[in-house]
């Protein structure tokens, strides 16, 4: 690639390859050959920039200029206006928002707007296959500078003063960890990047793995020699088949730079990475159960103490950090200490990646600094809610956190803040919530994938869970009892007090927040056998109102039960007893006559 | 190190490493557990047991966290019985609760006093643990009388396949004991969870049967299951044990500790008797679900039969006993011969060689175990008496960092044994195993040596060969005398590679052991039947105890054989040796006997067993006096007279004319010595069956009517103390110095002059084992010892005969496909030397290809024709009409 080439990154991330990026990106380099401009544009495999609702997005450099939901049919012309004409294609850089306004270049829509890349520095800026893109933008400078100016004692001081705190939900302080497990007895140890990312709807691990894999790999080394480990682990989920790919190859390109492997710089330190897949168990996120499957063993946590530091992988000392931590490490490493804390509030420091997904107009990972409001990061960054719906609530860290209600939006994000409200950082999944949510359904939601989820280790957590939705069940079908709240709240506690991991400690976050924030729902629900949000199936009714209908049949047509019945132009009901309320005459209706009551 | 810490505002002092559950149970502060057992490592799951502590948050469990200096722990609060008594509410909700908390359950413990007899439980009426579960205590304790949650009855089938143990994990409240001691105590790794949330069970791999993945059965997961979940198929219904004995196992040469459990005075079941040696609360299955059935089996012999007119009569104690010593006195002299049990106490064995020597006037002594052959056993005597070794037990397993197992199935004769290897195995020692066959103990080896099944000599030869050559003296221990330069000179004429050839053990494998070996400090060599057996055997004892000598550090010790062979031998039954292993041709020591006894012996060594029952058919033996187990055989026809001794009647008992009840193990007092010489405590528990006696009593009235004064014993312990007063080894054995851990008798040898270091004789020459033409396949037997008086297991007891593998022939996958057999499927076995057999085939790589195994039950006549050696070069064929076939 010569400088002066225009680039055309065509987005290679997950989800814009699920959308049809990888056939964008073969139209577009058929295009420039057949416009013979190939050595005039290069067509590349670009990253993800985290707007993965406008996917698939293709930026063409110099300029930030982002064409976002492309269709292969799009190209041909868009080549033709761009690059032949000079004119970008207006009609393909539209905001998708309400504004509906044209977005000139990347940096400027509102979601990259609120944000600061730290972790995501490289995101979009280098290929992640290619460890020269890394190192071209001081790549390795920070191992580099770890293993030649700084002891280990010196690095953990400066993570220390940098205030880093560990990005997979606790929020316990780095340096702490990696000083435990440097002074801990035991030969050898060991270093694990848990990249286990479970929450439904998070994906800032897979997305630093697969747009920056290095950046990790890096971190991980500093660690290592911080603590006096040669040997690395990358646990990954196997649903991420190209974090694993991207990982592999980054491995390689590291050991064959020396990067990885023996005598690193010369300094006499070794160190080296290997991956490990993991199996698909929610739990394995827990750190006891990641090394319990490392080791070959099924995923179940161990009681701590001891605690990794001590006897973590094969009984030995183990820090384990999440992808997120240790890419914050060589921004640390390079930048000094001063200027991460400098970021963030006093006692969250550095920046902080969610993803934002949900009811909410911009979806996608956002990297904004710790401190920030709620309210900025969803109607800043986010763009607020779609559809002129009304704002209710949103989740925090995935099933383990809470609900936040609107009347907390102005909660700023660190990890005490969070914490108070009763729900927790997390990994950082931030699911927005909209007036057609229905708060028990989503505590049952939460719930379920936590039943499905628990290893069966410990009573509460196993046991109790399982009663807990059963309890849940009973209340959205209407079967509830004015006690079963207080119920809710007993079991509750049992499980959050007694159970042995972090999943089943912090299970009952989702029940115990809604009923903290959104009691009034359950008592519709349990008092008037009703579901404010028409979201629960027994408490619900659909009819279609006389005076919007205009018998245009569609809708019997969509009912899979046949519950509808009218004449063609005359106004049509529904059987009650027939209809099973999937919603799918309502979905249909183009005149908004199906109303749930 | 000592600490001190505070619980419940008590100071209490513990040691480091202590969890805070164990500081506080010391202290007699309860904590409720239950996925805790003191066996196996704490699991932290079911979550009673949390305390708070102050500085730490949240509530940890006090099984898993360490006690430390100054912590300060709070175990019986308001919010901790709080949260108890919810978790166990939780634990209930899966299990059937409805008794529990029943208001009418006084009334219906009182008048319900038996257990519903259902397939399936559904309340602690109707449950096998009702009575002894951990749950009924701990919802007394809890005060629990309130169930928030309804029952949610798992619907699992319930499994009752398998043999021994039926599995209802409906009943299952998931504390992982189970899978901990099977995983981490046995290293069988049976069971697992399976699934996960709410949807976790216990299982095997992939749903298949215990059968299928190999469970050795030995009970060890029914033992620590709080509920009823396992329950033992033969006591589930039995009802709650009323009290528990203390006792050994019957079977085989480990002499595991066991608890009886009595109701009223049926035995109902036998478990490993917690923290007792030598097995230290872990038994076979044959220990655990093989005594009770067998002491209370409608077969055995209960009343004195005397034949008349070809028939069966029962009679008194008194007739029979009249009757016999009318025929005895007859007979006295060298036409009687005398079969001990191996299964028989030392007082039996003392009384019975006392009775054939002088009461009898006669030499021909037998122990009937096939280990009691007059190669092996005179080589054992032989080298206790020239290289006094130490007492070599158990626990020399857990210290040793190399072991060498050599020869044999340790894992099928004596478990616990095996179990202790695989224990040190997997602490990190080495394993080193020698057989032909692939043993489950081979699986875990760090080197296996497969020999071909020849003479185990020539491999000895070998290494010995290596070790004295190879390596340049400081690590050799050898004294320079005559015995040794003569084995150095003979090493020298060792042809390596005709070794190599001959065993198809290549030279660098012969060296990579011998590296290990000079690289071990604490190394113990293991010797089982697969050397005991063979013909060579005396050979090769000696050739590993040289070794022994020649390495630093060694210790040998040979597991063979059955409960009480050692304490038999030891008490003279066998021809030509006295009490306290003394040979007859000792002038002085035979005269104290003589002296004692207050008749001459008769001197010189005759027969050993199988020569002894083949000379009746020379007519030089006509009449026999069994305890023991001789396998059916024409030649006993010819017998004058034959008194048959014994728990179980013979299969020849028609050839026989009287059958004395003996009483079980488990009936009388008395005393065994293990492998280890160690001499334990039988107790009688439960009381004698029938009109059952023991040998001893027997034994000794007939004397009485005889007419013989010294054997006027009232009682075991009479017996005992003649012994320690008359032989001269015993002089230290204080009878009521026997305690629970038994003693060993090594231990108090009297003195006798230690020769430190001594060589044996070891023979290097090779003999010619070339397999004869038309006999292409080398078979090896083995006698197994799922035996006891006359009973094989495999018949008596249900289950046994699904997980035996007597009397049936390995035989490789291969060498299966040529014949065109598969396993079940009968084949004819001849050797070149006239042994003859017939049975189904197991098709398994265990074995090698052209080799066959065959391990025999003790009754099986085949038995007697391989006392002379195991291993046979035979021809083998399918046989055609497999309907005889078992």
């Amino acid at each position: 690639m010569k400088k002066d080439h225009i680039q055309v990154w065509v987005c290679s991330g997950s989800t814009c390859v699920s959308k049809g990026s990888l056939t964008i990106r073969a139209v577009f380099e058929q295009e420039i050959r057949k416009h013979k401009l190939s050595d005039r544009v290069a067509v590349l495999a670009g990253r993800c920039s985290g707007t993965c609702n406008r996917g698939p997005i293709a930026v063409i450099e110099p300029g930030h200029i982002i064409y976002q939901q492309l269709t292969p049919e799009d190209i041909p012309f868009l080549v033709k206006e761009h690059f032949l004409k000079g004119k970008p294609v207006q009609r393909l850089r539209t905001d998708v928002s309400e504004t509906k306004t044209m977005i000139p270049t990347l940096m400027e829509i509102d979601f990259f707007k609120h944000q600061q890349l730290v972790v995501l520095r490289n995101r979009g800026r280098i290929d992640p296959d290619k460890i020269d893109e890394y190192i071209a933008l001081d790549g390795y400078a920070a191992l580099a500078k770890a293993l030649t100016s700084l002891s280990p004692e010196g690095i953990i001081s400066e993570i220390e003063k940098a205030g880093l705190r560990g990005r997979g939900g606790a929020g316990f302080p780095t340096a702490t960890k990696w000083m435990l497990c440097r002074q801990a007895d035991g030969n050898p140890k060991y270093v694990i990047c848990n990249g286990d990312e479970g929450d439904p709807g998070a994906y800032m691990d897979r997305s630093i793995l697969e747009s920056d894999p290095h950046a990790v790999l890096e971190g991980m080394a500093i660690g290592a020699r911080a603590i006096g480990a040669q040997r690395g682990y990358i646990y990954v989920r196997d649903e991420y088949p190209l974090a694993v790919e991207r990982v592999k190859t980054a491995i390689q390109q590291a050991r064959h730079y020396g990067l990885l492997g023996e005598n690193i710089f010369q300094t006499g330190f070794d160190f080296d990475v290997e991956i490990i897949r993991g199996g698909g168990a929610f739990v394995c996120g827990e750190e006891t159960a990641l090394m319990a499957s490392i080791e070959g063993k099924a995923g179940r946590p161990r009681s701590r103490p001891p605690f990794p530091a001590e006897k973590g992988l094969w009984e030995k000392p183990t820090n384990i950090n999440n992808v997120e931590t240790w890419a914050n490490v060589p921004a640390i490493i390079s930048r000094g200490a001063k200027w991460y804390a400098s970021l963030g509030t006093e006692k969250s420091k550095g920046t902080k990646i969610f993803s934002l997904v949900g009811k909410i107009n911009n979806s996608g990972l956002v990297e904004v600094p710790m401190g920030i409001t709620l309210r900025e990061i969803i109607f800043g960054v986010g763009g607020g809610i779609p559809n002129g719906k009304r704002f209710k609530a949103v989740q925090t860290g995935g099933p383990s956190g809470g609900c936040i209600p609107e009347s907390m939006l102005d909660l700023t994000v660190d990890y005490e803040a969070l914490t108070q409200a009763g729900a927790i950082m997390g990994s950082g999944g931030l699911i927005v919530m909209d007036e057609d949510t229905c708060m028990v359904d989503v505590a049952l939601y939460f719930v379920s994938f936590l039943v499905e989820e628990s290893c069966g280790k410990c009573t509460p957590c196993r046991v109790g869970l399982q009663r807990m939705k059963e309890m849940l069940i009973k209340i959205t079908e209407g079967e509830g009892e004015e006690a079963d709240i207080e119920r809710l709240e007993k079991l509750a506690r049992v499980i959050g007090s007694g159970s042995l991991c972090g999943l089943g400690q912090t299970a009952p976050n989702p029940v115990l927040t809604t009923l903290k924030y959104f009691r009034n729902e359950y008592e519709a629900h349990i008092k008037q056998k009703r579901c404010p949000a028409g979201v629960c199936k027994k408490l619900i009714v659909y009819t279609i109102d006389p005076q919007k209908c205009t018998g245009c049949g569609v809708c019997v047509k969509s009912c899979p039960v046949d519950a509808i019945s009218g004449e063609k132009k005359q106004v049509h009901v529904i059987d009650q007893q027939l209809c099973t309320r999937c919603g799918s005459c309502q979905e249909v209706c183009s005149f908004d006559a199906v109303v749930i009551q | 190190m000592a600490i001190t810490l505070k619980i419940d505002n008590k100071e209490i002092k513990a040691k480091t490493g202590m969890s805070v559950l164990e500081a506080a149970r010391q202290a007699d502060i309860y904590i409720p557990t239950l996925c805790h057992h003191p066996q196996l490592n704490p699991s932290g799951s079911c979550r009673l047991c949390i305390v708070e502590i102050k500085g730490v948050r949240g509530y940890p469990t006090a099984c898993t966290i360490p006690a430390e200096e100054g912590m300060v722990v709070q175990t019986n609060t308001q919010r901790l019985r709080s949260l108890r008594c919810q978790i166990l509410e939780l634990i209930l909700s899966e299990h059937p609760y409805t008794c529990l908390v029943c208001d009418k359950r006084e009334g219906c413990d009182e008048w319900m006093g038996t257990i519903r007899k259902v397939g399936i439980t559904t309340s602690c009426q109707t449950c096998p643990k009702s009575g002894a579960c951990e749950l009924q205590n701990l919802v007394q304790y809890l005060g629990i009388e309130e169930i928030a949650f309804p029952i949610n009855y798992r619907g699992y089938p319930v499994e009752q396949k398998d043999p021994f143990f039926d599995r209802d994990y409906n009943l299952c409240i998931l504390c992982g004991r189970c899978v901990r001691v099977c995983n981490e105590v046995r290293y069988n790794g049976t069971l697992n969870f399976h699934y996960r949330g709410d949807r976790t069970v216990v299982g095997t791999a992939f749903g298949k049967s215990h059968l299928e993945v190999g469970c050795a059965f030995c009970g060890a997961c029914v033992d620590v299951c709080p509920t009823g979940a396992l329950a033992g198929k033969a006591d589930k219904w039995e009802g709650c044990s009323e009290q528990t004995q203390h006792s050994i196992c019957p079977y085989c040469a480990v002499g595991c500790s066991l608890d009886y459990h009595l109701r009223g005075n049926r035995i109902i079941k036998s478990v490993p008797a917690q923290g007792k040696s030598p097995n230290q609360g872990q038994v076979c299955v044959r220990g655990r679900f093989a005594v009770a059935d067998l002491v209370n089996h409608p077969t055995r012999l209960k009343k004195p039969l005397v034949k008349r007119n070809k028939q069966w009569i029962e009679t008194s104690w008194e007739e029979a006993l009249d009757r016999i010593a009318e025929q005895f006195v007859r007979y006295r002299g060298d036409g009687f011969g005398l079969v001990v049990s191996p299964n028989n106490t030392v007082e039996d064995a003392y009384v019975l060689q006392k009775f054939g020597r002088v009461a009898m006037q006669s030499r021909h002594l037998a122990v009937s175990s096939p280990f009691a052959h007059s190669r092996w056993v005179d080589s054992l005597v032989e080298i206790e008496k020239i290289h006094p070794p130490h007492t070599v037990t158990l626990g020399d397993i857990d210290q040793a960092s190399l072991i060498l197992v050599w020869g044999g199935d340790l894992s099928v004769s004596h478990p616990i044994a095996a179990l202790r290897v695989k224990q040190a195995v997997h602490r990190g020692a080495k394993l080193i195993v020698i057989d032909p066959r692939k043993t489950k103990l081979a699986e875990l080896a760090d080197m296996h040596l497969q020999p071909n099944p020849v003479d185990d000599s020539l491999l000895l030869s070998g290494l010995m060969k290596l070790i004295f050559e190879n390596r340049s003296d400081p690590s050799l221990s050898g004294p320079q005398s005559p015995e040794w330069n003569d084995l150095t000179n003979k090493l020298k004429k060792v042809n390596l590679s005709l070794i190599e050839e001959k065993t198809g053990i290549p030279r660098n494998q012969m060296e990579e052991l011998v590296d290990l070996l000079f690289h071990h400090q604490r190394i113990l060599i293991l010797v089982g039947s697969g050397l005991a057996l063979q013909a060579s055997a005396s050979n090769g004892l000696f050739g590993l105890f040289n070794l022994s000598v020649v390495l630093k550090h060694a210790k040998m010790v040979p597991i063979v054989g059955e409960s009480n062979l050692a304490g038999c031998l030891e008490m003279g039954c066998m021809s030509g040796l006295l009490p306290g292993l003394i040979s007859v041709n000792e002038e002085s020591a035979r005269k104290k006997f003589e002296k004692s006894w207050g008749l001459s012996i008769q001197g010189e060594r005759s027969y050993d067993f199988t020569e002894l029952v083949q000379q009746i058919e020379g007519g030089k033996i006509k009449t026999l006096y069994v305890t023991g187990e001789i396998p059916p055989t024409d030649i006993l026809k010819k017998c004058h007279y034959i008194v048959v001794q014994s728990v179980f009647r013979p299969e020849w008992a028609d050839w026989a004319d009287v059958l004395l009840p003996a009483a079980h193990p488990a009936e009388i007092d008395g005393t065994v010595v293990n492998f280890e010489k160690r001499l334990q405590r039988l107790r009688r528990i439960h009381r004698q069956t029938g009109l059952s006696k023991p040998d001893w009593w027997i034994c000794s009235q007939i004397a009485q009517k005889m007419g013989f004064s010294g054997f006027s014993y009232k009682k075991s312990s009479d017996i005992l103390n003649e012994i320690h007063s008359i032989v001269p080894r015993y002089s230290g054995l204080i009878p009521s110095k026997i305690k629970e851990k038994g003693l060993f008798l090594l231990d108090f040898k009297s003195n006798q002059k230690k020769k430190s270091c001594s060589i044996f004789h070891f023979d290097v020459a090779i003999r010619n084992h070339e397999k004869p033409k038309g006999y292409p396949y080398t078979l090896i037997i083995d006698v197994g010892i799922s035996h006891f008086r006359n009973a094989s297991l495999i018949e008596k007891v249900s289950g046994m005969e699904r997980i035996g593998s007597e009397g049936k022939v390995e035989i490789h996958p291969k060498d299966a496909e040529r014949l065109h057999v598969s396993t079940g499927e009968c084949v004819q076995i001849k050797s070149n030397n006239g042994f003859q057999f017939e049975g189904p085939v197991i098709v398994t790589d265990r074995i090698p290809q052209k080799s066959l195994y065959l391990l025999l039950d003790k009754k099986s006549p085949h038995v007697l024709e391989c006392f002379k050696g195991n291993i046979h070069f035979v021809k083998i064929k399918k046989v055609a009409d497999d309907s005889d076939c078992r």
